[in-house]
């Protein structure tokens, strides 16, 4: 109670929607989780694809694969499940307790409250929808077609509205280290997400991203791994520094340690996207950063896990009977495991063995199963007996979920480790004097694999079986309770300029050492970047302001000690600097990148641009999603040259929109395998697989022969490629469009009913042959663009 | 001929700028935060422990 004479007033805290966000996580996760255990079957069972539908129906729905449920189709439904549903409504779950509850104030606005709740839900609908639909952008994690991106952009701006509304309205001073990492993850995702997924849009459902080739794969990974960093790890260090301590009853083990990691974390991680890319075309300098602050983020990392992990330190007791520490004691041990084997991974030398395997989805699981799902498990069983003001309805049940979900984990991990290295070394393996593969046929390091894909599937299915356990116990809690919302007892309003209100940030911003710092930063990118006469003049700015910036710390030594304690209470000034820390790393990669790795700039192989009906069938490709099981990249390595060709070039992409280099390989590269089979061979591998691969683990496509291609789509995607910079002739009509397409088309059936395989010109798996017989054709940059249009022109007009 | 010099010498000194960036960023967050307070740290570290120090739950009003 306020035992003063200060007037207080209560405040009740908006815990409706944290049950709401509570629910959904838990909902979405469920199917999350079984979409995973689906294409995991689908992996080691083709008949998973679809087919087994027949046979649970006796026959009723008689199909030899169905569209909508492909590996292909599911795999970017349960990636986009797990991280936006199922993490995503737990995080605002988090935040939206923990915030109000930091800042001592209700949330800003119910009504952007239930905006933001509301319009995710209606997001998640929508990906529910599009993505088994074929929907896609082609890019990884970011697969939601464009009407869709926009929602996402809206919905994440009103959260953030809300997030710092409320920031602005705390009557709690100093900002604790839980709401920085929130603060980091609001703008650095608005960053990413923003950049890779701009696009121009050619119809309602399809759009081409800005970015081709490498530079695409540079952007996508830039944001494929700080949705990782920003989406899948600050948020939950904020929600790990709050509710660890407060689980353990116990404040964070060194809150100084906490700073560093937070700065160190938001800064060095942003850099680290190019660790996907290693050993590619990627331009040499961004793969050695990307490998370099791969291995510097190790250090933060494990600052924080420790940090974590030390706070249950005098509690360890309590492990053996609370769940919730049981939980919150694995999920940041995880963390450590993943965030150790991170950096591990990033080395070139190990990539090398582990990219496009398995390794990597294992290291991926167990950062998302252990440490976020984890954590969402410990918060929700503390979270619950609190929303409801009950008890938990089961310890047991709770107990038995954490093993049941670290068995699956371990299952699930350690088989991936086995399939990963096995693999990898199979594919690399040579006869004893180097000349010859080892296993030249894929499908032989695929069929070695099996076991480990089977106790994959097993390892899931134990983890969703505890995560059913879960949602059942919070169920029977919360109807054995009744909803109530937290209230907190805080001094009523000051007026303006009271020592309780906050100061305008800015003016924790505008201090001596912040323009000091910029004004050096300014001063020394003249002297690098400026000649002549803005060249001297930085040298003499730079001296001049590191001795004006050493007499002035030396005389007001007090003064600059000040402006960090006071940016832990400017929100404003605070998010700024994030903003500044964030945004550096990923400026320096891919503005070069952008500007320079252009189709006028390229020396060397230039890719040949598509036929209309080549373009068709790669936009099949994508919707399909064949990038999930097929790379299209040829590493810089022996093996891989010796497997599946010369290895790629960075020009060989240059029209390629979304660029499509995978990151696993389920089946075999494809970058050199136009001209390498016959139609025919295309033909029978899409209607049945295995007739052609005996053994082969892909789908059947049946639906490739009966739907027709999108030709009318043609003359605005050909308009959006020539915006893009593909050397489409600009008097290429849609009539002349319409003409290629036909010609192509004829002359590929009138090929194939030669060998005995009949279909008509307009169906699907006729532009899809066309583009995969075009993938890897590349001519020497000459006169580079020019050429490349010389030479489109006179392949449209002999068709 | 240009634009190869200025490209490829970019490329050879970024990762040490970056580097050196880096560690600089560090060393001064380092500083600071060993520099901070002690007050002030037990007030912070103590924010999630004192967020609802009256509270009784009020039932939702459905």
């Amino acid at each position: 109670m306020n035992t003063n004479n200060t007037k207080t007033t209560i405040i009740e805290y908006d815990d409706d929607s944290v049950r709401k966000f509570m629910i959904a996580s838990i909902f979405w996760g469920l199917v999350g989780m079984g979409a995973g255990v689906l294409i995991a079957t689908q992996l080691n069972y083709w008949q998973m694809n679809g087919k087994f539908l027949e046979w649970i129906t006796f026959g009723w729905l008689k199909n030899e694969g169905i569209e909508f449920l492909t590996f292909g189709r599911l795999r970017p439904l349960h990636t986009n499940a797990a991280i936006f549903a199922f993490v995503g409504n737990m995080m605002f779950a988090g935040v939206y307790y923990s915030t109000q509850r930091l800042c001592r104030v209700r949330m800003a606005s119910d009504l952007l409250s239930k905006i933001n709740f509301w319009g995710w839900q209606f997001i998640i609908v929508c990906a529910a929808i599009t993505l088994p639909a074929g929907y896609t952008r082609g890019k990884e994690y970011a697969e939601l077609i464009w009407p869709i991106n926009i929602l996402v952009a809206v919905i994440w701006l009103v959260f953030a509205v809300n997030f710092f509304w409320t920031l602005g309205k705390r009557n709690e001073r100093s900002l604790y280290v839980g709401l920085w990492f929130y603060i980091a993850t609001i703008v650095t995702i608005t960053m990413l997400y923003v950049v890779n997924h701009l696009s121009i849009p050619t119809s309602f459902t399809h759009s081409y991203p800005i970015f081709g080739g490498v530079q695409d794969a540079l952007v996508q990974w830039w944001y494929g791994h700080n949705a990782v960093a920003f989406f899948l790890t600050t948020p939950m260090l904020g929600i790990m520094y709050y509710f660890v301590p407060k689980a353990a009853n116990r404040p964070v083990y060194s809150y100084r340690l906490s700073i560093i990691h937070f700065w160190s974390l938001v800064f060095i991680y942003i850099w680290a996207g190019p660790h996907h890319l290693l050993n590619t075309s990627l331009p040499d300098w961004l793969q050695s950063l990307g490998m370099i602050f791969s291995l510097m983020l190790w250090a933060p990392s494990w600052a924080g896990m420790l940090n974590g992990l030390l706070t249950l330190r005098g509690a360890w007791d309590r492990l053996l009977t609370d769940p919730v520490l049981k939980f919150f004691a694995a999920a940041v041990t995880f963390y450590g495991m993943a965030t150790f084997e991170g950096p591990l991974l990033s080395i070139k030398a190990v990539n090398a063995l582990s990219h496009y395997t398995d390794w990597t989805v294992g290291h991926v699981h167990s950062g998302t199963l252990g440490w976020n799902g984890f954590l969402a498990a410990g918060m929700f069983y503390w979270l619950a007996p609190r929303l409801w003001n009950t008890k938990l309805h089961s310890v047991a049940m709770a107990n038995a979920h954490f093993w049941l979900g670290m068995v699956g984990i371990l299952l699930y991990v350690a088989s991936m480790w086995v399939s990963g290295i096995t693999q990898g070394l199979m594919l690399n393996a040579t006869t004893e004097n180097g000349t010859l593969l080892q296993y030249p046929n894929f499908l032989d390091t695929l069929q070695a694999i099996r076991p480990a894909m089977l106790f994959r599937a097993i390892g899931g299915g134990f983890y969703l079986t505890g995560f059913a356990l879960m949602a059942y116990n919070i169920w029977k809690t919360a109807r054995s309770g009744q909803a109530v919302n937290g209230t907190v007892e805080v001094p009523q309003a000051e007026p303006e300029g009271s020592p309780a209100q906050p100061k305008p940030g800015f003016r924790a911003f505008l201090n001596a050492p912040v323009i000091y710092s910029l004004l050096l930063v300014f001063s020394v990118c003249l002297t690098i970047f400026g000649d002549g006469g803005l060249f001297l003049l930085g040298i003499l700015m730079t001296t001049f302001l590191v001795v004006m910036t050493i007499a002035h710390f030396e005389a007001c030594k007090k003064e600059w000690t000040k402006w960090y304690e006071k940016l832990l209470e400017h929100g404003f000034a605070f998010t700024v600097l994030t903003i500044i820390a964030a945004a550096i790393g990923g400026a320096i990669q891919i503005i070069p990148t952008v500007t320079v790795q252009r189709a006028d700039n390229i020396e060397g192989r230039i890719q040949v641009p598509y036929t209309p009906l080549e373009l068709a069938g790669r936009d099949i490709y994508v919707s399909e999603g064949c990038y999930n099981c097929h790379s299209q990249m040829i590493r810089t390595l022996v093996p891989e040259v010796m497997r599946y060709g010369d290895y790629s070039h960075l020009g060989e992409f240059v029209y390629d929109f979304p660029y499509q280099w995978g990151s696993k390989r389920t089946g075999p590269d494809l970058q050199r395998e136009g001209g390498k089979r016959s139609d025919d061979w295309h033909f029978y591998h899409m209607l049945d697989p295995r007739s052609v691969s005996p053994g082969s683990n892909m789908p059947n496509y049946p639906w490739l022969f009966e739907k027709e291609t999108k030709v009318d789509q043609l003359p605005n995607k050909i308009h959006a490629m020539r915006m893009l910079g593909v050397p489409y002739p600009i008097d290429l009509s849609e009539e002349d469009i319409q003409a290629q397409v036909d010609e192509q088309a004829q002359a590929i059936v009138a090929g194939l009913a030669e060998k005995g395989a009949f279909t008509e010109p307009d169906k699907e798996i006729v532009a899809l042959i066309a583009y995969l017989q075009k993938l890897g054709a590349y001519r020497e940059a000459g006169q580079k663009i020019n050429a490349a249009e010389a030479q489109l022109k006179s392949e449209l007009g002999s068709q | 001929m240009f634009k190869r010099i200025i490209y490829d010498d970019w490329t050879s000194f970024v990762p040490l700028i970056s580097f050196w960036f880096t560690f600089g960023v560090f060393l001064i967050i380092t500083v600071r935060a060993l520099l901070l307070k002690k007050e002030k740290v037990r007030h912070l570290e103590n924010l999630p422990l004192e967020d609802e120090p009256n509270s009784t739950p009020a039932i939702k009003e459905s």
